[in-house]
């Protein structure tokens, strides 16, 4: 066999060996990587709409509007009876350093704040990563969407920037779903009656 | 077949001695845990390719070593990453991109280059063991400085007394360069002296050679 072949040989054995290989522990993995997914944003959902016993997608398909304009996604909870009792939507904005996402839950009708949580952020340790602190992001619970949230909440002692950021983020996306995105579901939901 | 396993721990310890894998070494220990699921990664991934390698030394023309080095290291590497967000994903989620970053940390290839690719398959294997310690252990060292002081705590435990103030520096980057900067500093000063010493019993009445010269610093790559 020419130098040539061997070395085309030699690197098509080992492409294919750790093809095998990966999706081999990758069938194993993945529905455990899924799972945790799913518990860790039922949990997330549940913290944020304290409420809700279930909850489902918002898909594009259900309704006449496009959710992405308005967040990365978009759930309906439900109470016991099936009824709604509010949406939990997922932001990104910037923070200090990469942006910052929020999950948020917005109780209905009123379109209070049930909760806030930061899922993912790339804040300094120590200081900008305190947004994930309890007493900080407690305080949004049952502020209403006034669109004026940076007056009525405290920022964090040397964390001033990426406080404001969730803040800011929190602000901006309850204001224009409680104003644009609330009217249109409201429609929808007494049309489908 | 001693001398390949304890070789990483002091005397080619990849991170204090040989100043090799340094991207990781100062990314990630802002914690003793975080320290400590690195530093297995990375052994799992080194003992993984080290013996896949030897045992595939003859096979591999040398032509297109690198190329197939670096396939089967991405693939344990997955094969690691896939694990940790399955069985640990708290872990996972701390290390992030670091633990993709694996493949081209330079300690696996190196020592696939170095050791790997001409020894047989348990020499290589007591070889990473010993690498992928060292790196475990050096990185666990720093995790835990950092943390104790820029914490106050140790693997999530609170060891520091009440109303200590927390060294924010010791978290950012910084606090990973002065700390590394002083170990390493420490270990060449600790290394230079007992060489020393047991230089001077062993040859007495020789005049003893210039300490640092028993400093061996092996470079086998820079920086990542």
């Amino acid at each position: 066999m020419s130098s040539g072949a061997k070395m085309i040989l030699a690197l098509i054995i080992v492409s294919v060996g750790a093809g095998v290989v990966l999706a081999v522990v990758y069938n194993y993995a993945n529905p455990k990587i899924e799972e945790h997914a799913a518990l860790r944003l039922a949990d997330s959902i549940g913290a944020v709409l304290p409420e809700a016993s279930s909850f489902t997608k918002l898909e594009s398909a259900d309704v006449s509007f496009d959710p992405s304009s308005f967040a990365d996604e978009i759930y309906l909870g439900h109470d016991g009876q099936g009824e709604s009792v509010g949406l939990a939507f997922v932001v990104t904005g910037p923070g200090f350093q990469g942006g910052i996402k929020v999950l948020i839950g917005m109780e209905l009708p009123g379109c209070t704040i049930g909760g806030v949580r930061v899922l993912e952020h790339v804040e300094t340790p120590g200081l900008g990563a305190r947004i994930e602190e309890d007493w900080f992001t407690e305080q949004f619970i049952g502020k209403e969407a006034s669109g004026k949230l940076d007056k009525e909440i405290d920022t964090i002692t040397g964390a001033t920037i990426s406080s404001k950021a969730v803040t800011n983020i929190v602000n901006d996306y309850v204001y224009k779903i409680a104003q644009e995105l609330i009217p249109q579901l409201g429609v929808l939901e007494r049309g489908s009656r | 077949m001693f001398a390949d396993l304890v070789r990483g721990l002091w005397k080619e310890n990849p991170t204090f001695r040989m100043m090799i894998g340094m991207c990781p070494t100062l990314a990630v220990t802002t914690t003793a845990t975080n320290g400590l699921a690195m530093g297995l990664s990375v052994a799992f991934v080194l003992v993984c390719s080290s013996a896949m390698i030897s045992l595939l030394r003859r096979q591999i023309p040398s032509e297109v070593r690198i190329p197939c080095y670096i396939v089967i290291i991405a693939t344990f590497v997955t094969v690691a990453d896939l694990f940790l967000a399955a069985f640990l994903p708290s872990i996972h989620r701390v290390l992030g991109l670091f633990v993709p970053l694996i493949v081209v940390n330079c300690i696996i290839l190196g020592r696939a280059e170095a050791f790997a690719s001409k020894m047989p398959v348990s020499r290589s294997i007591l070889d990473a063991l010993g690498m992928g310690l060292g790196f475990t252990m050096a990185l666990v060292i720093l995790g835990s400085i950092r943390e104790l002081l820029g914490f106050g705590t140790l693997f999530g435990t609170r060891i520091m007394w009440e109303g200590f103030t927390e060294w924010v520096i010791m978290i950012l980057p910084p606090g990973a360069f002065f700390t590394l900067g002083l170990l390493v500093g420490l270990i060449n000063w600790l290394s230079t002296n007992l060489s020393k010493g047991s230089a001077l019993r062993l040859r007495a009445g020789r005049r003893a050679k210039d300490g640092t010269a028993s400093v061996h610093i092996h470079r086998v790559g820079s920086g990542q």
